[in-house]
């Protein structure tokens, strides 16, 4: 998708999900993203991205570890598709491209 | 958290879990409620117990998200599968049960479509001229008269007021005057040799069109009526006259003056309480012109009409109008009575003017001299009442048939219990029933109203179009109506069905509850206290106008042919009258300004003896033949005579004579007040006619004074009676051909007294008719809700009519027994109505100022008849029923 490109939550998300890998679930990204970049973000606006970028295919998903603190439910483990770490890449090389060009801020 | 440590593990709200599982999708679930118990957990330990409680709850409402809410695609599809489901088993219940669905449909769409019809009528009759921009700040002013003795309202006012309104008070924006002729019912009008006799004549001044806002065709309402030689025309009229040329510009003869029409207007909508077909200006009539020069404001002549400014409300200038009668009218009253003004209003007179919006003027007013009959508001809320009566019975019918068919469908709603149907499925199951029913039975009843609206057009003569009914609005509305109705006539059959427990219903230990039963009988009782108050009622209602046809108007109304217009006559007319009175076919020719029945002018007379009171009464002017001619019969003294000089004698009625209180007043003198004590002319009074009913018996005999016409002058009216042993027709042919014979400028007009006096009535009539026929669907409705409930009684009761019968009892006595319980229902019916409709024909009838009373008699026939016709109802089914052989009825178990 050439005119798609990565919101800042959903870069702050799926570099969460590279970085915890392979424990990327929805309340550490939330806990990830709280930690790194200090915003308030709910768990359900995570639930909201990340199964956007499912669809996407920039990440995707499967059921694994159980845990007594959970209740005994079971944690939906993300990791980012080859897609999605594209997507990183370009957005970082275009970041990079711009921040380059500017002389003084 | 491990479970050997000492406290207990903390755990999240069960509530807000049981809210997050109602709504999330089982995908997203477990892992949610994972993420929470983790966040909770955590939360509890660093921030306590109620922060992570609300948290909690705050963390569950945000995932109120689109992706995350279940999609309920696997439940809407049973939902509709269901819905399916239900309208198949609705439909083959109808089919199966052929009669409980034709009384069904019929019950509610005959009770849908009266309630279209009168709902139409009503909407017709509350949108009177409403069609004028403006109308919401159009009001007329009207006159509360008072006298020393009593009190009259007219519709109409003096001359001057309109030009006093506009030019001396700010709020009003512009006023104009209408008038009628009181005195005349038709102008004739002439265009070239063809002669017109118009009804709806009116006479307006030059700011009519400013005030109300009509399309001219032709012409501009600017100049239209600017001129007294200007007359406007309705497209119509000016279509009868001219073809489809056009009619500006050309000249018309009204009697014998000649007119210029100056603009064709659209024809009005039938909801106007103005209606013409012509409208001349005012300053043409002699009378009104002399009224203005002398500024008159004692006679109320014509209807005055003011436009407030916009956002004026009527208070402000109604209040100031007493100040105004002072400012403006007590001059004239001084010039004209030649008494003071002050002196007037302390013997007790008064001119109390008011105003009437507009648009309440065809409902709410019912005073002298309006321009046309008015409806009348007590129709109105009493045809919404009888449309609201017709609606409950047919609900009841509903209702009724559909409790006492429950047993029937007890096996159903068992079987689907049992197959696993929710006590919601089942409600909704038998709501879609109800609903599918009342909108078959509305379209049906919808379509009969269109079928039907002719004739009832006919009926209440009006044109009334289906049109309403397509306006948006409406269409939500009865859709609506279809669903209220539905679910309120559902209800209680889908809640009683749907708490059968299906064990006791399978195994056949079913019985119907007392409570239906008692639900039933009420609704019974209740459907028959209505039909029988709209019985009673019918019955008084026709027992009041034969009243009117028998009673003795004082008059002989029959065989008497009216010749109007007979001032056409001219010269000719004692040609008329002699060669008449030579035809052996005709009793007497006779002469009158008004006849009985016609609308009356008064004056107010004095009698030179100063202990008898001034006195206002009604004026005739009649002939000598006037009297024996109507049969009319002198009670003192003696009748107008050609062998006296009578030109100042007068003959008065009983009323009158009884209001001056004298005895032995023949030859006592009377005197006009309004003029001068040395104009000797005094009249004389010669006789004194017994009591006759010049108007309607809605009002009592008013005080009357004939005085005797000169015969040099053709009379107003003249009336033939007739030899009843000749043949009518024959009759009328001949006075046409001596009238054309002698008359070439106007046709030959003619009625008969007692259809004259009949249009006394119309109102009467017509809502006599409309009563019948609403009492009659009422009647019919809640006899077929009858009938159904007693071939379902009779079904029921098959086994215990098989049994009576085996153990000897006669189909006399079965039929007793079914009869029985019925009976006691509508007995106990009648006894509630009597008291209503006592009290409901008792109001009605004091409306009559000559009445008759609700006796015992129409009660007793009343209740007979409703029983009768109950009887009628259920015999068919109790005959059937005892007719069983028992063998059959109880050889299947």
């Amino acid at each position: 998708m050439a005119n798609d490109f990565l919101n800042g939550l959903e870069e702050l998300v799926l570099l969460s999900i590279v970085v915890l890998h392979p424990d990327a679930y929805a309340y550490a990204i939330k806990k990830e993203i709280n930690d790194q970049a200090g915003q308030q973000v709910s768990l359900a606006s995570i639930h909201t991205v990340l199964y956007r970028m499912e669809n996407k295919g920039w990440v995707q998903s499967e059921l694994g570890g159980q845990s007594e603190k959970r209740g005994g439910r079971s944690k939906r483990l993300f990791t980012a598709t080859s897609a999605g770490t594209e997507m990183l890449k370009s957005t970082q090389i275009a970041r990079n491209n711009l921040w380059g060009k500017i002389n003084t801020i | 958290m491990g479970k050997d440590q000492h406290h207990i593990k903390p755990v999240p709200p069960r509530f807000a879990i049981w809210l997050l599982e109602l709504f999330c999708a089982s995908y997203w679930l477990d892992e949610i409620l994972g993420d929470m118990e983790e966040a909770f957990l955590e939360n509890y330990a660093t921030k306590g117990k109620s922060f992570a409680i609300v948290a909690y709850y705050w963390t569950v409402l945000t995932f109120l998200r689109p992706h995350i809410i279940r999609p309920n695609t696997q439940y809407s599809k049973t939902g509709l599968d269901m819905l399916y489901n239900y309208l198949t088993s609705a439909v083959r219940n109808l089919r199966k049960n052929k009669i409980y669905s034709t009384i069904n449909f019929t019950g509610l769409s005959v009770g849908i479509c009266c309630c279209v019809l009168i709902s139409l009528y009503v909407h017709h009759e509350s949108q009177y001229d409403t069609f004028f921009d403006d109308a919401d700040r159009i009001y007329r002013v009207a006159l509360e008269r008072q006298y020393p003795d009593h009190t009259r309202f007219f519709a109409t006012s003096p001359v001057n007021m309109a030009e006093v309104l506009k030019e001396n008070y700010p709020q009003v924006e512009n006023a104009t005057r209408l008038h009628r002729l009181f005195f005349q019912s038709s102008v004739d009008v002439t265009i070239g040799d063809q002669n017109f006799a118009e009804h709806d004549f009116l006479f307006a001044d030059e700011q009519f069109f400013d005030v109300f806002s009509f399309e001219f065709v032709e012409g501009t309402g600017m100049d239209a009526l600017d001129d007294p030689g200007k007359i406007v025309l309705t497209e119509s009229t000016a279509l009868k006259y001219f073809g489809n040329a056009s009619a500006l510009g050309r000249t018309v003869l009204l009697d014998t003056a000649s007119f210029i029409i100056s603009g064709v207007i659209r024809d009005l909508p039938e909801n106007s309480h103005m209606k013409f077909d012509v409208l001349g200006s005012i300053w043409q009539l002699t009378f009104l012109d002399n009224a203005r020069e002398t500024n008159s404001w004692i006679n109320p002549w014509l209807n005055t009409y003011v436009k407030l400014k916009p956002g004026i409300p009527k208070e402000t200038l109604q209040s100031e109008l007493p100040q105004m009668v002072k400012d403006f009218g007590f001059a004239s009253i001084q010039r004209q009575l030649n008494i003071s003004a002050e002196e007037y209003e302390s013997s007790g007179h008064g001119f109390h003017y008011f105003m009437q919006p507009l648009t309440d003027i065809h409902l709410h007013s019912n005073l002298d001299a309006e321009i046309q009959a008015n409806g009348n508001v007590m129709y109105v809320y009493l045809l919404s009442v009888i449309v609201i009566f017709i609606l409950i019975i047919s609900c009841i019918n509903f209702i009724n048939l559909a409790t006492a068919k429950s047993s029937e469908r007890a096996k159903e709603v068992g079987v689907r219990k049992v197959m696993g149907g929710t006590r919601t499925q089942l409600v909704s199951q038998f709501l879609v029933e109800s609903v599918l029913i009342t909108f078959i039975a509305t379209l049906l009843g919808i379509v009969l109203s269109y079928i039907l609206l002719p004739s009832f057009n006919q009926l209440i003569d009006k044109s009334l179009t289906i049109a309403p009914l397509l306006q948006p609005v409406v269409l939500v509305l009865i859709i609506s109506f279809i669903f209220l109705l539905g679910i309120i006539a559902g209800l209680y059959p889908a809640f009683m069905l749907s708490n059968f427990r299906p064990t006791a219903v399978l195994k056949g230990s079913f019985r119907t509850s007392n409570s239906g039963v008692w639900l039933r009988n009420s609704l019974i009782v209740f459907q028959f206290f209505i039909s029988a108050i709209m019985i009673t009622g019918t019955l008084v209602l026709n027992k009041q106008l034969r009243y009117i046809n028998k009673k003795d108007l004082g008059f002989e109304k029959d065989n008497t042919l009216i010749v109007r217009n007979s001032s056409y006559l001219a010269e000719n007319w004692q040609v008329f009258r002699t060669r008449l009175e030579a035809d052996p076919g005709v009793d007497f020719v006779l002469g009158g300004f008004g006849l009985p029945g016609d609308f009356l002018g008064n004056s107010i007379m004095e009698a030179q003896n100063p202990e008898y009171p001034a006195l206002r009464v009604y004026t005739n002017t009649i002939d000598e033949h006037y009297i024996p001619g109507l049969g009319m019969h002198i009670k003192e003294g003696r009748n107008f005579d050609i062998n006296f000089n009578d030109s100042l004698s007068v003959l008065i009625n009983e009323a009158a004579a009884d209001l001056i209180g004298g005895v032995g007043l023949v030859g006592t003198q009377l005197r006009p007040t309004n003029t001068q004590p040395n104009q000797a002319d005094a009249y004389t009074i010669i006789g004194i006619v017994e009591d006759f009913h010049q108007q309607s018996l809605h009002s009592q005999i008013q005080p009357l004074l004939f005085f005797k016409r000169g015969e040099q002058f053709p009379p107003f009216n003249m009336a033939v009676k007739l030899n009843s042993n000749e043949n009518i027709a024959n009759q009328i042919a001949k006075v046409e051909s001596l009238w054309t014979e002698l008359v070439s400028e106007a046709p030959f007009t003619y009625t008969f007294l007692d259809d004259h006096l009949d249009q006394l009535y119309e109102g009467d009539n017509k809502s006599q008719d409309i009563f019948g026929v609403f009492t009659m669907a009422a009647i019919i409705m809640a006899c077929v809700g009858l009938f159904g409930l007693s071939a379902y009684v009779a079904q029921q009761r098959t086994k215990e009519i098989g049994v009576r019968k085996v153990l000897g009892a006669s189909i006399g006595n079965i039929i007793l027994l079914l009869s029985a319980d019925f009976t006691k229902l509508i007995v106990v019916a009648y006894a509630l109505a009597i008291p209503a409709v006592y009290y409901g024909m008792s109001e009605w009838l004091d409306s009559f100022a000559y009445h008759t009373n609700v006796d015992v008699f129409t009660v007793l026939i009343a209740g007979l008849l409703t029983l009768v016709l109950a009887w009628l109802t259920t015999a068919y089914q109790s005959i059937k029923a005892g007719l069983v052989n028992p063998t059959k009825s109880l050889r299947s178990e």
